[in-house]
């Protein structure tokens, strides 16, 4: 027992590690081997392997972000919770909380045509619900979806203007 | 038969040696169980959350700020899995001091971890036995001085081992 416990460390360690990549390989909850975690370049996440939205589709410049709501292409959504929004968020942003997703998705369907211009965007880029909304929006058959990665606190970082909703 | 009675000196002398090594200990076998009991389930049930979902982790580790983006995602696979079978072995019996020792290490980095962010005043979420925790300085404190209780008791059970050992080896 004691000849086993010598190395039992490095038995545990080794099981541990065949186990942990193993089940994460066929896991549908399983994530890739690097993620992005270089806020420079965008919304920070591990990348679930079943991920259906990608870094091509984030807008990773603020100024552009400013352009495209100075010329009005776009339907600004804003993910975050209600409250949230309230307190303040981009020019004309429309409330859609993930959390509240499927309540406001009627809404939304009025709002916007299947080729409109839309933009997600949520708190910055450690916030991966504007992900997650994009991706829904996708799976809806959205064609031209896109994530403001940098998200509302980029947005204040530049001294841009916001929005209030007083109550 | 001079052998055979030479080595039945040398049991009664090594359960004299084990019983005296008990009484050195000085404590009941039955808090040494519980104490195992504890500190294996809190470390299974720590690894669960994590377990299920890998990516919240991930994020949470991020949080730390001390780990190169590289390493985050293999972190987060393989250690709640390594804290999970750690835990098994330690109720299970299966390599005690072995487990113990992954424990002890492992509630040392957290706590180098935790301080290290206290010091440094980094605001961040511990993840500890879910992956949708606080982010407050108290309860990072909390978690410090958690961690340090659950350290002093994988420290105890350790010295207990060590009086256990030779008891280990004849049982074998």
């Amino acid at each position: 027992m004691i000849k086993t416990e010598k190395f039992g460390v490095v038995y545990l360690v080794i099981l541990a590690g065949l186990l942990a990549f193993g089940v994460n390989f066929f896991s549908p909850a399983g994530i890739v081997l690097t993620g992005q975690w270089d806020r420079s370049k965008g919304v920070v996440m591990a990348g679930s392997k079943h991920d259906i939205v990608h870094a091509d589709i984030e807008i990773n410049n603020p100024l552009r972000v400013h352009q495209m709501i100075k010329d009005t292409k776009v339907v600004l959504m804003d993910v975050r919770p209600k409250e949230i929004y309230d307190m303040g968020h981009l020019p004309g942003a429309f409330s859609f909380p993930l959390a509240a997703f499927d309540e406001v998705l009627d809404r939304l369907l009025n709002l916007v045509k299947k080729d409109s211009n839309i933009l997600v965007y949520c708190s910055g880029v450690e916030c991966t619900d504007s992900h997650t909304v994009a991706a829904q929006l996708m799976f809806l058959n959205f064609k031209k979806v896109q994530v403001y990665a940098g998200g509302f606190r980029e947005w204040q970082e530049m001294g841009y203007e916001t929005e209030k909703n007083e109550s | 038969m001079p052998a055979a009675s030479g080595n039945g000196r040398k049991w009664d002398m090594r359960q004299k040696k084990m019983k005296a090594d008990q009484l050195k200990s000085g404590w009941p076998n039955w808090i040494f169980w519980i104490l195992r009991l504890i500190l294996g389930l809190t470390f299974i049930w720590a690894s669960w959350a994590k377990m299920v979902a890998p990516g919240e982790f991930a994020k949470i580790i991020y949080g730390y700020g001390v780990f190169p983006g590289i390493l985050i995602n293999p972190i987060a696979i393989f250690f709640p899995y390594l804290e999970f079978l750690a835990g098994v072995c330690l109720v299970t019996g299966i390599l005690p001091r072995s487990s113990l020792f992954i424990i002890n290490g492992l509630l040392t980095a957290f706590i180098v971890l935790i301080g290290f962010n206290l010091f440094r005043g980094h605001v961040f979420d511990c993840g500890c036995f879910s992956v949708s925790g606080t982010h407050t300085a108290a309860s990072a404190w909390f978690l410090l001085i958690r961690d340090f209780f659950l350290l002093a008791t994988g420290i105890f059970l350790c010295a207990q081992f060590k009086f256990k050992r030779r008891a280990m080896i004849y049982r074998d």
